[in-house]
């Protein structure tokens, strides 16, 4: 069965079927085939034609980091392959990380010029800005408040729609 | 000197930890409690829980750390970097508790850290100084910043590591400048004062480290080059820098041990200089231990923290400036916990995976385990990978191959963006200045997962969470140990 991941911004579909140290099936439309081995737990040797290479991972439920050619990447296995998902609307803004909600500058209801500052937020010592994309009015805030914790891509602030 | 109590966390903790028991004196950690299960606390003989994550309630605690030093029979405290290492009235409170701070006095932590006194001071003992506004700006900032010109810089007079700092380019932003630096100031250090000076455009930053004992005995070693840095926060420092003469070296020492001796300086400090073009002024005095210490341990073979260590137990320093030369090259790279693509956001989460570079040359000062959880409420710091080798090309590649090594599975790390500065042409040739990452790494993505890593997830997924499925393992202790059928050597 292909599964999707996303990786950021971008996503991948990997179909593989495994038998005896050899794997072959599809990864983005593409055939592949080659050789894996696990060298220790949380360590594979893959060689899809282009030379062995070592492969670290980790899983965690959906997530799976990968560490190979220098570098590591942190997957995220997504139900189906979505084409076209729309983009959340700029009219939110979400937390760019989990930290403290130091202050919020705004509630439903008010008027905002585009750049005022809706929010701040710190985390690790370093303060972060929410600033208004737009003129507009508040549609909703955060129940958090100020001094609580907020998360990763929790909604802070919503305009209402144009 | 018998017990040290660390008063920090972290790499650094580690690090001193080292120090001491080298020095055969025994050790005391302390610990908030997200730290509970940190490295640091297990290296010390004895570790101390300081109670709440805030810092104001654990590390920043004045009281507590001094009734911990008293409770755990240390007779010295060393601070670190960042926390209390600049704080003077902790200094003063660890002397009148009749213990040993090691680091400079509390006067000279204070002359240091105010730094528009600071800047005075040296204007008098002849150290180049950067031409602004003399003195502490609480009104009429338009004027006085008109005065000085545009671009400008408001800067915190408590300030350190680049907060409390705004450039301004034109009048308009001024204000939104000046309220921001004040902010952060006060957030920071507890103090919102401001000063305004001249802003070099494109300069480098190159400290020099020194070394004073208690009878005023100083020596410089050498310089080291932190021009790469991202929110004028260090990334990778270098002895000695490629920008430097023989002669300029000598100019700048001395100007550094000029800085020093002005403050009765004792222990190591760092002086910091704006650099560009040939000419140099001083910046800031960090009177502590700095995070890319390490550089210059390597390239000059000489223990800073067992110097600290040597100096506040009444040792002399047997250093001679004739004596001190750099041999080879080295450099740092500042493992975070951050996104370099996402404006180098924290990126808090549990370390899932670790394995450090190791070999000749290299050296790991790290302060995670595997299984950590590294949370929001300190600096994102992981570990400092340095390298050392005969030239400075040979160092780069040493460190590029040690960068490809290290393994960190969990948080978002800027390891590759590391290693891609390295790679960088500009890197390489030396041409640095303080805007290098946002002169050449405004727009940097990390590359697209390569086939063999989509490979190796959905292998995971076809082993339902588990061992993968059908795959022959090399461990002949492994429950999962196929009976053949897979090929050696692939």
């Amino acid at each position: 069965m292909a599964e999707s991941y996303r990786c950021g911004d971008s996503q991948h579909t990997v179909e593989l079927r495994l038998r005896a140290g050899e794997f072959s099936g599809e990864v983005d439309g593409k055939p592949v085939e080659g050789f894996l081995a696990e060298l220790e737990p949380g360590l594979l040797e893959v060689d899809a034609g282009a030379g062995a290479v070592q492969v670290h991972f980790v899983q965690d439920g959906r997530r799976i980091w990968v560490h190979c050619h220098g570098q590591a990447w942190e997957l995220e296995r997504v139900a189906t392959a979505r084409q076209g998902e729309p983009e959340a609307a700029s009219d939110q803004l979400l937390s760019p990380i989990t930290g403290k909600l130091v202050e919020l500058r705004v509630s439903a209801g008010d008027s905002v010029a585009k750049g005022d500052t809706l929010a701040v937020l710190e985390a690790m010592k370093m303060e972060h800005r929410l600033r208004a994309p737009r003129d507009g009015t508040i549609a909703q805030v955060t129940a958090t408040a100020p001094g609580g914790q907020v998360r990763e891509r929790e909604l802070v602030v919503e305009l209402v729609a144009e | 000197m018998r017990r040290v109590l660390v008063a920090n966390r972290g790499e650094i903790a580690c690090r001193i930890i080292r120090g001491c028991r080298e020095l055969d004196l025994a050790t005391v950690a302390v610990y908030s409690e997200p730290d509970s299960g940190s490295p640091h606390v297990r290296l010390a003989d004895d570790a101390v829980d300081l109670g709440p994550a805030t810092s104001a309630e654990s590390y920043l605690n004045v009281k507590k750390l001094i009734a911990v030093a008293r409770s755990t029979r240390a007779d010295a405290i060393h601070p670190g970097y960042g926390f209390l290492s600049e704080n003077g009235d902790f200094a003063a409170a660890v002397e009148e508790a009749g213990l040993v701070f090691i680091g400079p006095t509390a006067k000279t932590i204070r002359q240091m850290g105010d730094k528009s006194a600071a800047k005075a001071l040296m204007q008098v003992a002849g150290v180049p100084v950067i031409p602004g506004h003399a003195g502490i700006v609480e009104e009429g900032f338009a004027e006085i910043a008109a005065e000085t010109g545009y671009p400008l810089l408001v800067k915190a007079a408590a300030g350190g590591g680049g907060k409390g700092m705004r450039v301004v380019e034109n009048e308009d932003a001024l204000e939104a400048a000046v309220e921001a630096a004040r902010h952060e100031a006060e957030a920071a250090f507890g103090d919102g004062r401001l000063m305004l000076e001249q802003y070099i455009n494109r300069p480098r930053h190159i400290e020099v480290q020194i070394l004073a004992d208690n009878v005023g005995h100083t020596v410089h070693l050498g310089e080291r080059e932190c021009s790469v840095q991202r929110r004028h926060q260090k990334i990778i420092e270098e002895a000695p820098s490629p920008a430097l003469t023989p002669e300029l070296r000598e100019r700048m020492g001395a100007a550094a041990v000029a800085a020093a001796q002005a403050v009765d300086y004792r222990n190591a400090g760092t002086v910091e200089f704006l650099f560009q073009e040939g000419e140099f002024w001083f910046l800031e005095m960090n009177t502590r231990l700095q995070v890319e210490h390490g550089v210059t341990e390597l390239a000059y073979g000489v223990d800073l923290v067992k110097w600290q260590l040597r100096i506040a137990a009444g040792e002399r320093l047997t250093l001679q400036q004739a004596d001190i030369t750099p041999r080879g090259h080295a450099i740092e790279c500042r493992v975070y916990a951050e996104d370099p693509a996402r404006n180098f956001l924290p990126s808090p989460g549990r370390i899932r995976r670790l394995r450090e570079p190791a070999g000749p040359g290299i050296r790991v000062d790290s302060g995670i385990a595997e299984g950590q959880q590294i949370g929001s409420d300190y600096d994102p710091l992981l570990a400092k990978l340095l390298a050392h080798d005969a030239s400075r090309d040979d160092a780069l590649d040493r460190m590029t191959q040690a960068l490809r090594d290290y393994v960190i599975l969990g948080p978002t790390t800027n390891i590759a963006h590391l290693r891609a500065i390295l790679q960088h042409a500009a890197f390489r040739a030396g041409e640095l200045d303080t805007h290098f990452i946002e002169t050449h790494f405004a727009d940097w993505a990390p590359a697209a997962p390569p086939l063999e890593a989509l490979i190796a997830a959905g292998a995971t997924r076809s082993g339902g969470g588990r061992q993968p499925a059908q795959m022959p393992s090399r461990d002949p202790w492994s429950p999962w140990s196929s009976q053949g059928g897979w090929r050696q050597g692939v």
